[in-house]
Order: C-alpha cells, then structure tokens, then sequence
C-alpha cells in the first residue's frame, strides 16, 4: 500500500514546480499584462507603468518566481492584483463549489455509467444494449457546453423544476445545494458517464466467455452472482482506469460548466482572473486543481490496485 | 440402476449458416464410486458432452437434446435455476486450465467458501474453517494463510488443487475432470492423479475422467468411453480394451500411447478429426481407418452395436497392448 502511493506522493513537489513556472512563463510571454488590466481605459504610459512598480512587475521573472514559491511555502499565496483579497482566502470561498459539483457530477457519472453499462451487457445484442450504445455514442459526441445551453434554455422557460443560475450551500442543506447543482452536474456527467457505460459494457462482456466464469457457474452460482460478483469486479478494472483519466478533463469542464451556470468556483474564477492576467490567483488556482488532480490519480491508482490483486505485490 | 447414465445426448451450437451439430446421441453410464474414462483425440466432444451433462453448455445457448439421468432425475428437464442447486452440490466439473478457471479478483479461500455458502446454508465464519479445510484436503501447505492470497500467486498443480478443492468442497457424488493434469508437467501430473485416487478412495466419489491419453486413463477408470468425432465408437472395461480393442480407433489411440521402455514405436493415427458440420458420411473415422472398404464403410448411417460403432469388428483381430502396470484389476 505504502508502495502504491509513496512513489506518486514523491513526484507531487517537482511537478507543482514545472506546472507553476509553466504558468509564469505563459503570462509573461502573452501579449500585455497586469498593469494595462488594472489601468483603467485610456491609461496614460506613466500610470500603467505606476502599477507595474507597483505590483514589481518590472523585477526579474525568476526572481518574482522564486519569490513566489518561497511564500507559496510558507502558506501565503499572495493577494489578487483586482480585489487585493487574499488568494487563499478567494480559494477557501470558490472551492467547495467546484468540489461539490465535482463530486455529484462524479457521482452521477459513476452510477449511471454502471448502470447503463451492466444493463447493457446483460443483455447483448438486444434492445436494451442497443439502446444503450446509441445512446451513450450521442452522448460522447455532445460537448458538455452544449448540452449545459440546452438544459439552460429548456429550464430557463420552465423555471419551476429545476434553477439554472446560482449556487446554495451544503451548510444551508443538502437539498437546495443538490437542486442547485443538478442541471451543471447532468451537463457535466454526460461524456464520462457514457464512457464508463461503454467501457464498462464491453469489459463485461470480453469477461463473458471466460473460463473462470464457466468454472463459477459449474460450481452452482447464479447468473446474478456471476455478473455482479465475478464479472463486475474484473470488468470493472479497466473502467476505473479510465475514470481516473475522466477526473482531470471533468475538472476543466467546470470552467465552462460554472460559467454557464453562473456558479461562483475556482472555474468562474478561473475564466475571470485569466482575462485579467490576476496572476497571483491565477497560480493559486493551478497550484490548488494540479494537487487536487494529482491526490486524485494517487487515489484512483491506490483502488485500482485494491481491485487489481496482481498489481499489489508487483510495484 | 446408475449413479448417472447419458443417454443419447447430442448437443448443437448456433453457426453462422445454422445449427452446428458437434455430438451425436451420446450414452454412456457411470456406476456410484467408480471412474469412467472419456477418451478421444481434441475435438471429438469430450468437453461439450460433459458440460452438457451438466447443463452448462444450454446456459451458452446450446440446442441440447437426450437425457441426462443423475441421482434419480432428469437433469435434461431441469431449469438453470434449478440446475444451479446441483452443481456444485451433488455434481461437479474440475477443469483443463486450472489456473484460468480461478477468478483472479478473488481470494482462493473465498472462492471455496462461496460454493459451501451456496449449497449449505452455513455462516461466512463456518464456509471460510471448511474452506481452509479443502485446502488441506488436498495437500496445499499453509492452507490457513493461502487461502487468503490471489490465485496469480499459485503455481500450476496449486492451482489445480485449489481447483480440486473448489469442486469437491460440497462432497458431490460424482465430478467430471477434464483432463485435469495436460497443462502440468509429468511429475506434478502424476500428484495430483495420486490426490485423486485417495479423494476417491476416502469419499467414494464417482469420477469421469477425461483425456487423449489412454494411459493415464488406464491409471485410474475401470471402464472407458472412446468417443470420435462427436460420436462413442467403443465402450468396455479398461482390461478388455487393452487386450481387445474392437474399434480401429481404440487400437490407434493405443498404439498412440507414450510410454517409455514398452519397445513400441509410438505411432500416432494419421489425419485429424474431422470438423463439427462436415463430418464424413457412414463410419465418420473411415478417411483414416487402415481396414476402411470403400464403397462399405463410407455409406450409410452407422449406430452403436454391442458397444462398438465399426461395421467390421466381427471380422477383424486388432492388436491390444497390455495394461500398463498399476490397473486396479
Ligand atoms: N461453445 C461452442 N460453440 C461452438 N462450437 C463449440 C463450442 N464448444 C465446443 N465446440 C466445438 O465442439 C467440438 C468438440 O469440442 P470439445 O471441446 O468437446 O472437444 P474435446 O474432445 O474436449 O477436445 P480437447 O481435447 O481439445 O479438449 C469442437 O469442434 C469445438 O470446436
Ligand atoms: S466401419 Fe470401416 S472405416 Fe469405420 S472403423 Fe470400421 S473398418 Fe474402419
Ligand atoms: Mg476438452
């Protein structure tokens, strides 16, 4: 277990590292930069190049770098260019909204995806697997923007069922976050959810002509204890791989999920910081989803392990 | 009357162009305690006929037609559901490839335990000790501590004694074993047909025991069932098939049998096993029987005679070897 997780926990610090100059660099390397976004209209040189003191922008990048890592360090990410607020305080406030929508979407796409998929395979070749395939092949060629326009625009002229705007917080109760976070959560759990369906699906049935399950069946189990014992749990390999990979690439969907649904986490932020070249918050909200991402994939690795018994001795 | 008794028993399997049919009316009995051998070259439906027994090649979606009498029922009659209660239970298959017919997600014990937790109503507690028992039984070494590990750490024999324990854990009465011991090497082969000798010794268990070797058949059946081409074409005692073979297959697969120092040129019968759909017409082996008449042997339908499928068995002196030592006489 320790084998498992102590070598990925090892590669977490240099990364963060190459990800966080990375970003340095993009921003110093795009066209304009903190001190004509805070200047105002019209902004006279000696104003913009005011704020630009100000803000140390005319330092040497590594220096600022260095700087930067040296506080990041000691717990302090620095203050926003725009608001002054300080960025682990704007991250403290964005981040339950991300996770929160993370996790239902997450959710959502886990049980739907198993479902569709186990559904599916029990039946090959009949309506219900072709029902499934085709949908779920829709479903993978729908962005997820597209199909959050369309909730919103369905929902938004009947606003009864569900809201198309706003967050609510779990602290005010689970049902009004969860009511909140259904229509971003749908939008978002759509590509990963057919994923899995599919996925799921013919790793059920690549399992289904297997010895082991001949021999299982030979010793009096039935056939639900086959699929949703035997099959299930070896089937259900390659889909945990796969779902791993699905986290990060459902993380930057919620970048246009929330600004769609006006959801006020680290995405919204995200979007709105990157127009302003807010760079503090900018590496606030890198350092925050690359760990996050990272805890995620040693997670998903660690399980994949305890579902795989090979895997366990051999790393 | 038998412990179980085959009777015309033919099963097909779905093709592309329509059904295929793979055996034809296969019938053979199997006395409570004793060991039949089910011989023949690969592909002549060993397999198929004893899954079908069992029920398990319908579940594949199999047209299975004949009847299986096991233990006072009809086995052909029965639903999967109701089937499920007697495998495992009263009869039971141990396999070729041991090693791929664990489940690799699954601790052995637990496998183990799972079957007696099927057929006995008894706590997870109780299924585990009895569990940890059959490994014992079967002589794996630490049972307590290898029942919980995964079965990519068993080596072969292993294996095929945890398979042995898994199909034996609810005490059936009879067990196919198919060919249990070809993927093994000699020595670890000879083990684990020791281990069955004694399970059969102290429990009684009625065993068909299925191989392409009628060596190691010899080792261990009184009686043998020579099957070719989906068909049987000879069933005796294994004395009077060693010494009188009646069938010109039962006297290649002889000649066919490795054995060091016996000072006979091993000589393996020429051709192959025709394929399940194109089967030759009247005697199916005639393309490869030295003795074959045409014009005789290749027309008309052919049925099973006094035990023996060979339009010429009354004229014709075939060469036996003798059994090999070790026959229980
Ligand atoms: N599920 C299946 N679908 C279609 N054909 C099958 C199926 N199972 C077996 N067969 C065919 O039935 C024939 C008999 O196969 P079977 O496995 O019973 O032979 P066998 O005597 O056990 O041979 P071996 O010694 O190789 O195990 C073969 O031609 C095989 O291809
Ligand atoms: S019937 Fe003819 S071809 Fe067939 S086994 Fe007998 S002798 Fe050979
Ligand atoms: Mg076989």
């Amino acid at each position: 277990m320790l084998k498992l997780v102590g070598r990925p926990l090892a590669a977490l610090v240099p990364t963060l590292l190459v990800v966080t100059f990375s970003v340095f660099l993009l921003v110093e390397l795009a066209p304009g930069d903190a001190g004509y976004a805070l200047a105002g209209e019209n902004p006279s040189p000696e104003a913009v190049e005011a704020i630009r003191r100000e803000l140390r922008l005319d330092e040497p990048l590594l220096q600022r770098y260095l700087e930067w890592v040296w506080h990041a360090l000691q717990g302090d990410l620095g203050r926003s260019y725009l608001s002054n607020q300080p960025v682990s305080e704007l991250l403290v406030q964005r981040l339950p909204v991300t996770l929160s929508l993370g996790v239902v979407s997450l959710v959502l796409a886990v049980v739907a995806g198993f479902a569709l998929g186990i559904a599916a395979a029990s039946r090959p070749g009949r309506l219900v697997d072709r029902v499934v395939t085709a949908v779920s092949s829709v479903m993978l060629a729908i962005p997820s923007f597209w199909l959050a326009l369309v909730l919103v625009l369905i929902f938004a002229v009947s606003r009864t069922i569900f809201p198309t705007l706003g967050y609510a917080e779990l602290s005010q109760g689970a049902g009004d976050w969860l009511y909140h976070l259904t229509l971003p959560a749908v939008a978002l759990a759509m590509n990963p959810a057919a994923t899995v369906a599919l996925q799921l699906k013919s790793a059920l049935i690549a399992e289904e002509g297997s010895d082991y399950l001949m021999a299982a069946r030979a010793k009096g189990l039935t056939a639900s204890s086959l699929l949703f014992k035997h099959a299930l749990k070896n089937a259900a390999v390659p889909v945990v791989a796969v779902l791993g990979f699905r986290i990060a690439a459902l993380l930057g969907g919620t970048v246009i999920i929330e600004t769609i649904f006006v959801l006020p986490g680290l995405g919204l932020l995200a979007q709105q910081t990157a127009i302003n070249q807010d760079v503090p918050v900018i590496l606030g909200i890198v350092t925050v989803t690359t760990l996050f991402v990272m805890i995620v994939n040693i997670i998903v690795d660690a399980s994949y392990g305890l579902i795989n018994p090979k895997l366990r001795g051999a790393r | 009357m038998s412990l179980l008794s085959v009777r015309d028993l033919s099963v097909s399997f779905r093709g592309p162009g329509g059904w295929v049919p793979v055996t034809d009316r296969v019938s053979f009995d199997v006395e409570a305690g004793t060991t039949v051998g089910l011989v023949g070259e690969s592909g002549s439906g060993k397999t198929v006929t004893a899954l079908s027994a069992m029920g398990l090649t319908r579940a594949q979606g199999a047209r299975v037609t004949g009847q299986v009498l096991f233990d006072g029922e009809d086995l052909s009659t029965l639903s999967q559901r109701e089937l499920s209660t007697r495998r495992g239970a009263t009869i039971s298959m141990i396999f070729q490839q041991a090693i791929r017919t664990l489940d690799p997600a699954f601790t052995v014990g637990e496998q183990i335990a799972e079957s007696v937790r099927r057929h006995e109503k008894v706590p997870r507690k109780e299924a585990w000790r009895r569990a940890v028992a059959m490994l014992d039984r079967v002589h794996i070494p630490r049972a307590a501590e290898r029942a919980k590990e995964y079965p990519h750490t068993f080596s072969g024999g292993m294996s095929q004694r945890a398979m042995i324990a898994m199909a034996l854990a609810c005490s059936p009465k009879l067990v196919f074993a198919d060919e249990p011991t070809t993927a093994l090497d000699v020595t670890v082969q000879a083990r684990i047909l020791d281990l069955l000798r004694e399970i059969q010794r102290d429990t009684g268990i009625a065993v068909v025991f299925i191989s392409h070797d009628l060596g190691v058949i010899a080792e261990l059946a009184q009686q043998v069932v020579v099957m070719y081409a989906g068909q049987v074409v000879e069933r005796a005692s294994v004395e009077e098939l060693f010494l009188h073979p009646r069938h010109p297959y039962t006297a290649g697969l002889l000649n066919a049998i490795p054995a060091v120092g016996r000072g006979r040129r091993l000589v393996s019968i020429p051709g192959n096993v025709p394929a399940p759909g194109s089967m030759p017409t009247g005697c199916r082996f005639h393309p490869r029987c030295p003795h074959e008449v045409p014009g005789r042997c290749d027309v008309g339908p052919l049925d099973l005679e006094d035990d023996v499928r060979c339009l010429r068995s009354g004229e014709l002196t075939l060469l036996g070897i003798p059994t090999p030592t070790g026959v229980p006489s």
